[in-house]
């Protein structure tokens, strides 16, 4: 069934790996990174926190497929930060849209903490996520109240 | 064509430039701020990134704040500035069906399946300058409720297939759907050149200048191209796309975030003597932000191309002329200063004047 007016279509979910680098990826910059600073000082991880390969901006590739041959093509590219670290020996990846290192440098550190599996880390981190997805939801929910009112059906004249 | 260079000068083009930038931000009113950009004027931050091929809205307010406004200038900065970045990857092919549907009018038929939804558009309007406009007093945050509307919004939000789709189930759709999915084109590493995949050609228009796209059209169809055809629109759609990333460690797909386009189906009669006259056919636009004009254009003209098979040179126009940055380019080039050259024009004409015969000097007196 085409999903394209659902609500929750595409919002990831916080259970797997995937969704959660997705929902850290969308996640409030500020949020984001005071909760990662203030996780490394209280957990004192920062000694083990290793980075792997330093934020750094670049563009992906933007592929769509269209309907009328199937046929893929390049609509544009899509500026990006990309960051990789260590925590102990557990890894962290993360992408953001934009420009913003610092950003991006949490988020892979949250990815990392997430693999670490430590537990006080683990459980602000999945707040932060959980309402970052709830946020999501609530944008889409506002937006369709206003799309909702200006739904239209033309008459024919006779 | 031969050029000379021309050098000094380099304290009065650094003064101009400083001119510039300081006439700029020192001006009386307020320094406009990246977000005002961003939600004020979103159509022009959309344009600028569409021409660019770039999207990051940031950047893009930040080219136009510096360009005072102009929008090919702004496109300029954007291009210049992508070309520093590396590439780090490239997306998931995403289906258009999975774009998240912010506006959606279907031209062709009133009853499409799934609902008809205008969005933000003044298409309807009569357009009237509002001196209030901007400043809040004409916002509505609670607009009437349309009539016709189901009061429960899950009762349209559950289909809303393609015209397309509707068009093929009733076999009144040529079928050009692909299965040998071939790479993508790409006009960023290798200039296009006819005749070029359709890849190409879709690329192209989708980074094209708007105005010269339209341009292209508007001359196709109604102008000495002498293209005449019956157009009518199935779907214009405005809507979100997800970025989708492969993660490096898991293989599995991580949705970075979400892009805006504007996405058109060109339904086309088609009645050539070699064309399947009890069929229609379907050109596709597809562009960056919202710009309906642009989609538009693009999607008749591909129908257009395909139509046209290389027998004219309308793919060659489309591939080599509606690029903004090389346009504007070789016409802003002519500021340069051209003197050896055109003293070496006016040499010539001197020279062939004296290497007349003094007869027809005399005659012409």
């Amino acid at each position: 069934m085409p999903s394209n007016l659902l609500i929750d279509s595409d919002i990831p979910e916080i259970d797997s790996r995937e969704g959660r680098s997705s929902l850290l990826a969308q996640a409030n910059t500020e949020e984001l990174t005071s909760l990662v600073d203030r996780l490394l000082e209280e957990a004192e991880l920062s000694s083990q926190l290793r980075i792997v390969r330093s934020p750094h901006t670049g563009t992906v590739q933007f592929q769509v497929r269209e309907p009328v041959c199937e046929e893929r093509f390049y609509l544009a590219d899509v500026v990006v930060t990309v960051a990789e670290v260590a925590i102990g020996n557990h890894l962290g990846w993360a992408m953001r849209v934009g420009t913003d290192r610092r950003a991006a440098l949490a988020a892979a550190i949250a990815d990392a903490l997430f693999e670490s599996g430590h537990k006080e880390a683990c459980g602000s981190l999945q707040s932060l996520i959980t309402v970052t997805r709830r946020e999501l939801i609530d944008q889409r929910q506002s937006e369709w109240a206003q799309l909702n009112k200006t739904i239209i059906e033309f008459e024919e004249l006779d | 064509m031969g050029y000379a260079a021309a050098r000094g000068g380099l304290t009065a083009i650094r003064n101009a430039e400083d001119l510039v930038r300081t006439l700029r931000d020192m001006d009386e009113s307020e320094q406009i701020e990246l977000d005002q950009f961003i939600g004020r004027l979103r159509l022009l931050v959309d344009r600028i990134m569409g021409e660019a091929g770039m999207w990051e809205p940031r950047l893009a307010a930040l080219a136009i704040r510096q360009a005072e406004g102009d929008h090919i200038e702004s496109v300029h900065l954007l291009r210049a500035y992508k070309s520093t970045l590396p590439r780090i990857a490239s997306t998931e092919p995403i289906h258009v069906d999975d774009m998240r549907l912010l506006r959606r009018v279907v031209p062709a038929f009133r009853e499409p399946g799934g609902p008809q939804i205008l969005g933000r558009s003044t298409d309807y309007s009569a357009r009237m300058l509002d001196p209030r406009s901007g400043s809040g007093a004409t916002a509505s945050l609670e607009p009437e409720v349309a009539t016709h509307v189901a009061e429960n919004s899950s009762s349209v939000q559950t289909n809303t297939p393609r015209l397309m789709n509707v068009l093929r189930n009733m076999d009144l759709l040529t079928d050009r759907r692909r299965t040998d999915d071939p790479e993508p084109f790409d006009i960023t590493r290798t200039p296009a050149r006819p005749p070029a995949p359709r890849s190409a050609r879709l690329s192209s228009m989708a980074r094209a200048e708007t105005g010269a796209l339209l341009n292209q059209w508007y001359r196709n169809i109604l102008g000495p191209d002498g293209y005449l055809h019956e157009v009518t629109l199935g779907e214009v759609r405005h809507g979100e796309l997800p970025i989708r990333i492969k993660h490096p460690y898991t293989n599995g797909s991580v949705s970075i975030g979400s892009l805006r386009v504007t996405e058109v189906e060109a339904i086309e009669d088609l009645n050539g003597i070699d064309e399947d006259r009890d069929r229609f056919d379907i050109g596709y636009g597809l562009c960056l932000g919202h710009n309906e004009r642009k989609a538009i254009a693009m999607a008749n003209l591909d129908i257009a191309c395909h139509r046209d098979g290389s027998k004219s040179s309308l793919e060659q126009s489309i591939l080599l002329t509606t690029d903004g940055l090389d346009s504007a380019g070789f016409l802003e080039h002519l500021k340069l200063p051209h003197y050896v050259t055109f003293r070496s024009m006016m040499e010539r004409k001197i020279a062939v004047r004296n290497a007349r015969p003094s007869v027809q000097k005399g005659d012409k007196a």
